[in-house]
């Protein structure tokens, strides 16, 4: 199936994700090398009030420092794609490795929630527009508009304050990995990061869902079923459903990947150990090496969320298969 | 007994403009067989007629009157008994037929879709369908099964429309301007071919197209402004027209000089007192003015709503 | 509504009974001196609060102006203009646009600290992106549409017709995003200086939270602490999202799909 779609067309998609890469990681570049001072000042700083002066040197020379501007961006940009996304001045640690290991961490939250309100999302939104004009559609709607108004913090806060303060239910977080957590225990400090997760990017999609709902409901093949007997459900699952999630998909993939870069005040406030929390100290900390690689893979996350969503359209919707093909 | 009648019906939409009365007191009957063409300009409420027949208007649409089917009022049926009704007794062929099919599935799964409905089984389903695509003029119906409808062309969705509403053999087909959009060899084509399959069935053809009205039908009406102004013989219309309008409307034919009617309709939310047609009127006298005309009975079954046949 | 905003806007200016000094002993609890308590400083959070409105509303609208202005000109003159500016413009967004933007606005913020205010523009501007494609969207249909034609026909200038006839036309979209964008940088300026990134010396809402949070006022369960902030906030977010949705409604239909773009988890 994959391969009738063509080629070129993954090929086209594929590169324009590696352009915004390619431009994230100049970026980062340019921004490490405008630091103040030089590369690493405030490292070698440190170093450099102790140090000799040609231990710098050789330090310098080590890290590639002493080669000219262009020399310097492709040593940058072949270390990173070999995975060399330099140390955290913080930790000491390569950036990459680092990385690596809280993103599992946030994945453990991610990844439920975000089939979570990809779910309730789209189920509300569909119903909602289904209905559209019933006392339920006015609930949901309003309801969920009050919700999306929210920041995500204050629901954090507003879940702690009433789930661990007042009712001592669940954990205040700060839930530590050691080996061999039981699965109950992850549990109880991962539930409430993932509804709050949750509950902050279901409107968006409620939304969305809502309205594409309402726009297929007036197309002519609606009618067109209703006119031939039909029953509403089908109508619903065979017709209305199918058509009405296509011009959502894209949004729903990009709103998951952008769950992560909103992490960051989930994980604060939940000290969940995952990337948000990472970012949080590297913030606290400058450390900018650690927060350029946060930031490379937020935008790898978000590239790969964009061609999911361009691979899935073909496999669904004919018309893209055919402009493909034609192509 | 007529097959379906229907009596002084009225539908309205409330807006924020106002109340639109996009049907105005229309009264109707159509026999077994019969075929009649109903014919006005575009918001004249001819569509929201068949729409409503089929009560598949939007739930804030207003109806009044009556509407029979072999004597049951279709007004007050329950969804149930109106699901059982659609499609197997009264079919309609939408407007726009690329946008009437589901793009998302091939023409061949929504016709078994409907050939299900209809109560066929699995099998018979698959094996009536070539033979229902070949009967609205396909030759090659595998090829046409496996497209999806942004490959067909306009000509062949309206095929395809066609043959979706003739999977029930329904006793009325009601045609929403099935030549609309159409060149003129798929037009002819499109006419001798919804003659072919209504030989045996009732038709209620929608168009603005009075050519293709007198081509197919045995009986037209014509509506202006939401209600009936004249409805007789097709002989009877065309070579004695006699309210304005239809006048208008002829004239304005390529073929007798193409003259068109001044003016525009009026907005459906503030029409005008008196005939509702008056300000286009070259005929109008005083009382068109201020009266508004009731539909006259002219004899031979010619009616007319216009003063001038007091 | 926006009775709303005009209160914590006049409240910043008339109401303040006791600026950010201390002005008690710390962790008081509410009582008719200080009517929300006061922090582990002894500062008046019930002041602090209505001080924190100014900032918070700064930064909300001055984000919003910055990105709705400059999206709508570079909006309009793209979809105008057409061609090859056209197509660079829009090339440029697109790639721009797969940059996640809180991420590097964190990065940045290492180099613009403690500028909150510099901060805001950067957010703006990564901002007006997604609002220069919306009103492409709605350019490109107003180009086709007659009377832009006939405008043309009747040789007036390029200039002309963009001021004259595109601007107004596309001036309601512009600016229920504008509503909807001070919403959004609201709640993420309240968000990055929650987060530790706002200057010290302006009071915000975000400080606040962001001093509860690190004076582990959570676990104290100290609400007169964090619940007036977040209440303050969340009144007046869904208030300006009230607002923007109402007005949406006489809005072209194309603005739906692209909401989205402001809900992105804060």
């Amino acid at each position: 199936m994959v391969l009738e779609i063509g080629n070129r067309y993954i090929l086209r998609r594929f590169f324009s994700g590696l352009l915004a890469f390619l431009l994230s990681i100049t970026l980062t570049f340019f921004l490490l090398r405008s630091l103040p001072g030089d590369y690493m000042t405030d490292l070698l700083l440190e170093i450099g009030r102790y140090a000799p002066p040609e231990l710098v040197a050789s330090f310098k020379h080590e890290v590639g420092l002493d080669l000219p501007l262009p020399e310097q961006y492709l040593l940058y940009l072949t270390g990173i794609l070999k995975g060399n996304w330099g140390h955290s001045f913080e930790y000491g640690l390569p950036v990459f490795s680092l990385i690596r290991e809280k993103l599992y961490w946030t994945l453990v939250l991610l990844l439920p929630s975000s089939l979570l309100s990809a779910g309730l999302g789209m189920g509300f939104g569909a119903y909602s527009g289904w209905k559209n004009g019933s006392k339920t559609d006015a609930f949901l709607l309003h309801s969920l508009v009050f919700v999306g108004a929210v920041p995500s913090y204050c629901w954090g806060f507003a879940g702690l304050f009433i789930f661990s303060f007042r009712l001592g239910l669940l954990p205040f977080g700060g839930y530590v990995s050691l080996p061999g957590t039981e699965p109950a225990g992850l549990f109880r400090h991962a539930l409430l990061p993932v509804l709050t997760l949750t509950l902050c990017s279901v409107p968006g999609i409620y939304y969305l869902m809502r309205n594409s709902m309402l726009d297929t409901l007036g197309e002519d093949y609606i009618l067109a079923a209703r006119a031939r007997g039909f029953s509403e459900s089908r109508i619903l699952f065979q017709h209305a459903l199918p058509n009405s999630i296509l011009p959502v998909l894209t949004m729903t993939s990009l709103h998951c990947a952008h769950m992560l870069a909103g992490s960051v005040f989930i994980e604060t406030i939940f000290a969940w150990p995952g990337l948000g929390l990472l970012t949080y100290s590297a913030l606290e900390t400058h450390d900018l090496p650690l927060l350029q690689g946060i930031f490379l893979v937020d935008t790898l996350l978000i590239i790969i969320a964009n061609l999911t969503a361009d691979l899935l359209y073909p496999l669904i919707d004919p018309r893209i298969r055919s402009r493909i093909r034609g192509e | 007994m007529e097959l379906i009648e229907i009596k002084s019906l009225k539908v309205t939409f409330p807006t924020e403009a106002g109340l639109v009365r996009s049907v105005d007191c229309v009264d109707l009957q159509l026999g077994a067989r019969e075929k009649l063409g109903l014919i006005g300009e575009t918001g004249s409420g001819k569509s929201v007629l068949a729409h409503a027949t089929l009560r598949l208007l939007q739930p804030d649409a207003l109806c009044e009157g009556e509407i029979l089917y072999q004597g049951r009022n279709l007004l007050d049926c329950t969804p149930t008994e109106l699901r059982r009704l659609r499609g197997r007794e009264l079919a309609l062929i939408p407007q726009n037929p690329s946008r009437a099919l589901n793009p998302l599935q091939t023409v061949g799964k929504q016709l078994f879709e409907t050939l299900r409905q209809a109560g066929y089984s699995k099998k018979e389903a698959v094996a009536k369908m070539p033979e229902l695509l070949r009967s609205v003029g396909a030759i090659d119906p595998d090829s046409w099964a496996k497209a999806y409808p942004h490959e067909c062309s306009g000509g062949m969705c309206e095929r395809i429309v066609i043959a979706l509403s003739l999977a029930f053999s329904p006793s009325l087909l009601l045609a929403d301007e099935p030549t609309k959009g159409l060149d003129s060899l798929n037009r002819a084509r499109i006419i001798t071919l919804l003659g072919e399959v209504t030989e045996n069935r009732a038709l209620l053809f929608i168009t603005h197209d009075l050519e293709a009205a007198a081509l197919l039908c045995t009986r037209l009406a014509l509506m202006y402004a939401g209600e009936l102004v004249e409805l007789g013989d097709k002989a009877a219309v065309f070579e004695n027209p006699l309210h304005p309008y239809t006048r208008g409307l002829l004239f304005a034919l390529p073929a007798r000089g193409m003259q068109p009617i001044p003016g525009r309709s009026p907005p459906l939310t503030a029409l005008p007192d008196g005939c509702r047609f008056h300000s286009r009127c070259p005929e109008a006298i005083a009382r068109c003015r201020s009266q508004h005309p009731p539909l006259f009975d002219t004899g031979n079954g010619h009616f007319c709503r216009c003063w001038l046949y007091v | 509504m926006l009775l709303y905003l005009l209160v914590a806007l006049l409240a910043s200016w008339l109401a303040p009974y006791d600026p950010l000094e201390i002005s008690g002993s710390p962790c008081e609890s509410p009582g008719p001196d200080h009517l929300f308590g006061t922090n582990d400083f002894g500062q008046d959070l019930f002041s602090m609060l209505l001080l924190g409105s100014r900032a918070t509303l700064l930064f909300g609208f001055l984000g919003a102006c910055i990105s709705a202005g400059l999206g709508t000109g570079l909006g309009v003159f793209s979809g105008f203009l057409g061609g090859r500016t056209d197509r660079v413009i829009s090339g440029t967004l697109d790639v721009l646009m797969t940059i996640p933007q809180l991420p590097l606005l964190l990065v940045l913020s290492i180099y613009l600290r403690p500028g909150l205010y510099l901060l805001c523009g950067v957010m703006g501007l990564l901002g007006s992106l997604t609002q220069a494609r919306i009103i492409r969207a709605k350019v490109l249909s107003l180009s086709t549409e007659n009377f832009v034609y006939a405008a043309k026909g009747l040789g007036l200038s390029d200039f002309h017709i963009m001021f004259r006839y595109i601007l107004p036309s596309v001036f309601p979209l512009t600016f229920v995003k504008f509503l909807f964008g001070a919403q959004h940088y609201m709640l993420l300026g309240v968000g990055l200086s929650f987060l530790g990134l706002g200057d010290p010396e302006i009071v915000d809402w975000g400080q606040m939270l962001h001093q509860v949070y690190s004076g582990g006022g959570f676990a104290l369960g100290l609400w007169n602490w964090f619940l007036p902030p977040c209440f303050a906030m969340v009144g007046l977010s869904f208030s300006l999202s009230l607002l923007g949705y109402s007005l949406e409604p006489w809005l072209s239909p194309q603005l739906r799909h692209e909401k989205q773009a402001f809900f992105e988890c804060d």
